[in-house]
C-alpha cells in the first residue's frame, strides 16, 4: 500500500533554500518534478507489488493475512479408511426462482448467450 | 438446507441432505404460493451411500480426484492460472467464476495449508476483488468479507479473523430488479464443521 507522504521531503526546496548546500538536489522546479517523478514511481511499485489497485489493497491485505494463518495451521491428510466431513447450512432458491435469476443474469445485449455454457 | 458430506480417498462416501422450511424471497412469492394450493416445498431432504469412484472434489468445470487435489500446486503464480482455465465461463465475470471455484474447494477439500494459502493468494489478485469488511456470515459469526461483483449481484467471501479461515459465503442481489428487490440474498452458506473421520457416521 502506498504511504502518503506528509512533510518536508529530504531533497525539497524548505529543506534546502540553496542548491549548492544540497548535493544532488537541482533547480527548484526539477526538483518538484524529480520528487513527482519518485512519488508515481513510489505508487506504481505499491500497486505492481501488491497486484492491485490500491482502491483494493484491503481485500489484498485480507486475503494475504488469512493466507499466512492458514499456512500455520495442522495438516490434515485422508488416510486409506478415512473420510473427509464437510457440514454446511444455508439457502439457495427454490428451482423455479432460480430459474428467473438465471434469466437476469443474462447481459441484455445478448439475450442468447447461455449461461453455464460448457 | 442442512448438507453433510463424507468422502474418502476412493471416491466412496456419504451424502446428507436435510431440507428445512422455506423463507419467502418476497411477499410475492408467498401469495403465488398461496394462490397455488399450498403445496408441499421440501422433499424431507437425502441420505445416500455412495460406492468408491462415485463422489469427487469440485474443481471449476473439472473434478479431480483425492491425488489429482493434493497435487494442486502450493505456488500461486502456478496455480493462478490452472485455476483461471477450469473456472466455468459463462456470463458471469471471470473474477466472479474463479472466486466461486476457490470458495468451493477451500470449503470442501481436504487441502494441504500450503495449498489453501496458495487459494487465498491467487483470490487476492482476481480482478476486481473487493474488501467488504466487518461482517457476520449466516450463523451470525463474525468475520470479514472480500467479494467481487458481477452482472449486479455480488459473491462474498466471510473469512474468520483470528483463524483465516472461510466461514460462509453470500450471494446477494445488489439492484432494484422488476421480481428481485435489491439487497436480497439469494444464496448464503455457513461452513459448520470439517475435519477427518474413520467412518461414514462419524462427524469431527
Amino acid at each position: 500500500m502506498p504511504t502518503p507522504m506528509h512533510g518536508p521531503l529530504p531533497h525539497s526546496t524548505r529543506a534546502c533554500d540553496r542548491a549548492a548546500r544540497c548535493p544532488g538536489a537541482g533547480s527548484p522546479r526539477l526538483t518538484t518534478s524529480a520528487v513527482a517523478v519518485a512519488t508515481l514511481a513510489i505508487v506504481l511499485a505499491a500497486a505492481i507489488a501488491i497486484g492491485r489497485d490500491p482502491e483494493n489493497a484491503g481485500a489484498v491485505t485480507v486475503l494475504r493475512d488469512a493466507a499466512r494463518k492458514l499456512e500455520a495451521a495442522p495438516a490434515t491428510p485422508l488416510g486409506a479408511g478415512q473420510y473427509w466431513y464437510v457440514e454446511q447450512r444455508g439457502h439457495t432458491l427454490a428451482e423455479e426462482r432460480e430459474q428467473r435469476v438465471r434469466e437476469l443474469r443474462r447481459p441484455d445485449d445478448d439475450g442468447a448467450q447461455a449461461l453455464d455454457r460448457p | 438446507m442442512v448438507h453433510k458430506l463424507w468422502i474418502g480417498r476412493d471416491g466412496s462416501g456419504r451424502i446428507v441432505r436435510t431440507d428445512q422450511d422455506p423463507q419467502w424471497v418476497t411477499p410475492a412469492d408467498h401469495e403465488r404460493w398461496v394462490a397455488a394450493g399450498s403445496p408441499p416445498l421440501t422433499g424431507g431432504g437425502v441420505d445416500e451411500q455412495e460406492a468408491p469412484g462415485r463422489l469427487s472434489f469440485a474443481f471449476g468445470s473439472r473434478v479431480l480426484k483425492y491425488d489429482e487435489l493434493r497435487a494442486l500446486p502450493t505456488d500461486p503464480a502456478v496455480l493462478a492460472p490452472m485455476v483461471e482455465a477450469a473456472a466455468i465461463g459463462n456470463s458471469w465475470s471471470a473474477a466472479w467464476q474463479q472466486l466461486d471455484l476457490i470458495a468451493e474447494l477451500l470449503r470442501g477439500a481436504p487441502l494441504a495449508p500450503a495449498q489453501s494459502a496458495a487459494l487465498y493468494k491467487v483470490a487476492s489478485a482476481l480482478p476486481g476483488i473487493e474488501l467488504v469488511g466487518p461482517t457476520r456470515d449466516s450463523m451470525g459469526r463474525p468475520g470479514v468479507g472480500v467479494a467481487v461483483t458481477s452482472n449486479g449481484f455480488r459473491e462474498e467471501l466471510v473469512l474468520d479473523s483470528g483463524s483465516g479461515q472461510l466461514l460462509g459465503e453470500f450471494q446477494t442481489n445488489l439492484v432494484a430488479r422488476a421480481d428481485l428487490p435489491a439487497g436480497t440474498v439469494i444464496e448464503s452458506v455457513s461452513y459448520v464443521s470439517t475435519g477427518v473421520v474413520d467412518s461414514t457416521t462419524q462427524q469431527p
